[in-house]
């Protein structure tokens, strides 16, 4: 019976997956690590949700494509109320001819082996000379522990226009030795949009994890260095793109 | 022993034997004659002989004769006198005092249109030739058939000359007036323009110019190396100058040509080129020489508007655009569809102001009732019979040419065919500042279904600056109907450049299209691969290059922003 219900989860994603109609442009929070793996953190992931303390802050901010002023950033924070996680999330895609911003709130669920959080927000979208659009935005993120691999799911939906786009996202982590990972991800953006992406997290240090990875929806490598010290930590990573070019960020999180 | 002694004193005389005796012609014959001058024939007529030897005889006692064809025998109508020798080369004319060059002698023939003939009597009076001409085919007074019949200033000439197969018709062919000199030129050369090559053309640039040239030998002897001379002179409106010249590398059979290219500069403005291949012993004039028109530097009008489907009642009009900063006198520029003759504008002074319009239509008044709002100023006509361009339908494709005053081409469009059924809605061209090659058109959005005289609803009118992408409107909304205009200006090296739409991530949204030439414009409606409007949103378009090599090049990028409704 557990087993089923762990895989209601699943089930309904295959389903959103054949019905999703449209493909999506959405502003993700700019965090290294979850765009090097693949996979969403904010209390479903590997990372997410505050383990040992009260409260985790993230800060995020990434130069896309080399593109003067192009960028995207954001914060959010989580923490826990009377047991329950939840958190907030901002974030900001600024370019030359305008920004598209995100603000989302989430609440969550947490197990031994299984971790749900659901979040809700606006899209908002202010073009230069234009009226701003905006869009609610609703997601759901799970994660299970099944011996020595996590599976994810994350789903999201952002209704406006008349119209109401998908997006859609399974990860599974494969823990190899004590503290390797690999992590495969399938992400949907809508009919012909099907991307897998692979990636693997190999721990040089105590302090220092390398992470590599490549999605093949948007043909790019990815490379970070990830530093933990005490309670802070840090990612930095590069992005190749074939035709776009490259991309950086730095993003950092800390916990109390 | 008889014979030996008789032949040498007979050997010994030989040679003395042939001086003292006159030289008999081996053949004289009636290589042209001319009996048609337009209007009156007296002054003009004239028999040409040809000893077919190419020799200079003597013709004493020979007589020029005359039949009548309503009637019988033969009148003489001239007698060479005893002084009279044909030419070096065989030629002897005779005829009235207007013939040129002067005739050998001087004599109003007075001869008919026909049916009539001609022949020639020796002293002894064998008749060396007989012509029927002007329809005679009486086999009594012609050679088995007479000459065909022809137009009046055509002369009747063997061709090649001395011709003959005793038969009229087949010896004697219509040709243009050659008195006194062979019909078909021993030394002739002609000069021509290499295939490929324009008489009027235009270049944007100044600078070298290599124009190749066919010299082609087109008489019957050789041609030496380096006999002939190769020249261009260069007049502009500030004067004339010898530009280039060189000579023929080698000899040049009959029939055979040679290929020469001459380079040179030219700066801006309109040059008035004078080829010319000059050879000594030239027998005719007439075919070494060319003239042509070069105009360095564009003018920048451009087609910027075709209302080819009216609505009915409305005439069609062909917008121009003066994307320059200075104002364009468009005086006796003309216009043209894909078949008809150019008409010009119907007035001599017109101007287009900077970055100003002008709509030609074939009655402008009644494209001011059509369209309300459009500047009176903005309108002109034509000066004769408008070019048709094909309206809607399957084959509604048609194309737009404009030449300045001097018949050079300012611009030449292509437009694209509208489906059957629309009517009233003109055809805009977006790219307003590219070249003829490649013009990007589409239905104006104007509720008057056209912009006469005026800017179009959306067009890009700057050029895009090299190593860039210029996109317009940006942000853009396809959910009112607007497209995004992508204009690319490549570098020389790049041979194909393609462009593409990416999302914020990364991920690539739309194939837009590709181009070979430059600049080049391209539109993207706001749809994704899959034919989808793309949700609202902040976008990459990205333009690959392609080098001559096989690598790639830069990659041209810029953001845009897209309103489809739905962020």
């Amino acid at each position: 019976m557990r087993t089923v219900l762990r895989s209601l989860p699943v089930l309904w994603l295959c389903v959103v997956i054949v019905a999703a109609p449209r493909a999506s442009a959405q502003v993700a929070f700019p965090s290294v690590e979850e765009r090097v793996l693949g996979v969403r953190g904010d209390g479903a992931g590997m990372h997410g949700g505050p383990d040992g303390g009260r409260a985790r802050i993230e800060f995020g901010d990434m130069e896309l494509f080399g593109i003067a002023g192009l960028r995207i950033s954001g914060a959010r924070l989580f923490t826990a109320v009377r047991g329950v996680p939840v958190g907030a999330e901002l974030a900001r895609l600024g370019s030359p001819v305008g920004a598209q911003q995100r603000a989302c709130g989430s609440i969550g669920w947490r197990g031994d082996r299984w971790r749900a959080s659901l979040r809700a927000g606006v899209e908002s979208l202010a073009l230069r000379g234009a009226a701003t659009e905006s869009s609610p935005v609703i997601g759901l993120a799970s994660a299970a522990d099944v011996g020595s691999l996590s599976l994810s799911a994350d789903v999201e939906t952002i209704a406006g226009g008349g119209d109401r786009a998908w997006l859609l996202a399974l990860a599974m982590t494969g823990r190899i030795g004590a503290r390797a990972s690999v992590v495969t991800s399938l992400r949907y953006d809508g009919p012909g949009a099907l991307a897998l992406g692979v990636a693997a997290i190999a721990p040089l240090h105590s302090r220092l994890s390398l992470l590599a990875g490549y999605d093949d929806g948007t043909e790019t490598l990815r490379v970070a260095a990830v530093i933990a010290t005490g309670r802070w930590r840090v990612a930095s990573g590069v992005f190749r793109h074939p035709v776009l070019g490259q991309s950086q960020g730095l993003s950092l999180a800390g916990d109390w | 022993m008889g014979g030996p002694r008789l032949l040498l004193p007979v050997l010994c005389l030989l040679p003395l034997i042939c001086i003292v005796t006159p030289p008999a012609f081996a053949r004289v014959v009636i290589n042209e004659l001319y009996y048609d001058h337009p209007g009156a024939d007296a002054g003009y007529e004239y028999v040409e002989l040809f000893e077919t030897a190419g020799d200079s005889v003597d013709i004493s006692g020979l007589t020029v004769e005359f039949h009548n064809g309503s009637g019988d025998g033969w009148t003489v109508l001239w007698r060479a006198d005893a002084a009279a020798w044909t030419r070096t080369g065989g030629l002897f004319v005779v005829g009235a005092d207007a013939v040129q060059p002067a005739p050998d002698a001087v004599f109003g023939l007075s001869l008919q249109n026909g049916p009539d003939a001609i022949r020639i009597v020796s002293a002894d009076g064998s008749v060396l030739d007989v012509v029927g001409y002007g329809g005679l085919d009486d086999p009594a007074y012609t050679e088995i058939r007479g000459a065909p019949p022809l137009p009046a200033g055509t002369a009747l000439a063997r061709i090649p000359d001395g011709h003959d197969t005793g038969d009229n018709a087949a010896d004697f062919v219509p040709s243009l007036p050659s008195p006194g000199r062979f019909n078909v030129p021993r030394d002739d050369v002609t000069l021509r323009l290499a295939p490929g090559g324009a008489t009027i053309a235009a270049r944007d640039t100044p600078g070298a110019e290599t124009i190749t040239f066919d010299v082609a030998n087109t008489g019957t002897r050789v041609v030496a190396a380096g006999a002939v001379t190769i020249s261009i002179v260069d007049s502009t409106g500030t004067g004339s100058a010898r530009a280039v010249e060189r000579a023929n590398l080698s000899s040049i059979a009959p029939g055979d040509s040679e290929r020469v290219a001459l380079s040179l500069s030219l700066e801006r403005g309109y040059h008035w080129l004078q080829a010319r291949a000059s050879y000594a012993p030239d027998e005719r004039a007439g075919n070494d020489t060319l003239r042509l028109l070069r105009r360095v530097g564009g003018i920048p009008v451009l087609v910027s508007e075709v209302w080819s489907a009216p609505r009915d009642g409305c005439p069609q009009f062909v917008e121009l655009y003066n994307a320059g900063s200075q104002a364009v006198d468009v005086g006796g520029w003309s216009l043209r569809d894909s078949r008809a003759q150019p008409v010009g504008f119907a007035s001599d002074s017109l101007v287009i102001g900077a970055r100003a319009f002008l709509a030609i239509a074939a009655s402008p008044s009644a494209l001011l009732a059509c369209v309300p709002g459009t500047p009176r100023a903005g309108v002109a006509g034509v000066d004769g019979s408008w070019p048709a361009f094909n309206r809607a339908g399957s084959d509604a494709a048609d194309s737009v040419v404009v030449f300045d005053r001097y018949g050079v081409v300012v611009d030449a469009v292509a437009y694209p065919g509208l489906a059957s059924g629309v009517s009233g809605r003109s055809l805009e061209r977006v790219d307003l500042y590219a070249g003829s090659a490649g013009a990007v058109w589409r239905l104006s959005p104007a509720v008057a279904g056209c912009t006469p005289g005026l800017p179009n609803e959306a067009s890009l009118y700057d050029k895009p600056p090299g190593g860039e992408l210029s996109l317009a409107p940006n942000p853009f909304a396809p959910a009112r109907g607007e497209l995004l205009r992508i204009a690319v200006d490549a570098g020389p090296a790049v041979v194909r450049a393609v462009v593409s739409v990416f999302d914020a991530r990364g991920r690539r949204v739309a194939d837009v299209g590709s181009a070979a030439a430059f600049p080049a414009v391209f539109l993207w409606d706001g749809r994704d691969v899959a034919g989808a409007p793309v949700r609202s949103g902040i976008y990459v378009v990205a333009c690959e290059e392609l080098l001559a090599d096989g690598s790639r090049g830069v990659v041209l990028k810029a953001v845009v922003g897209c309103a489809n409704g739905s962020p």
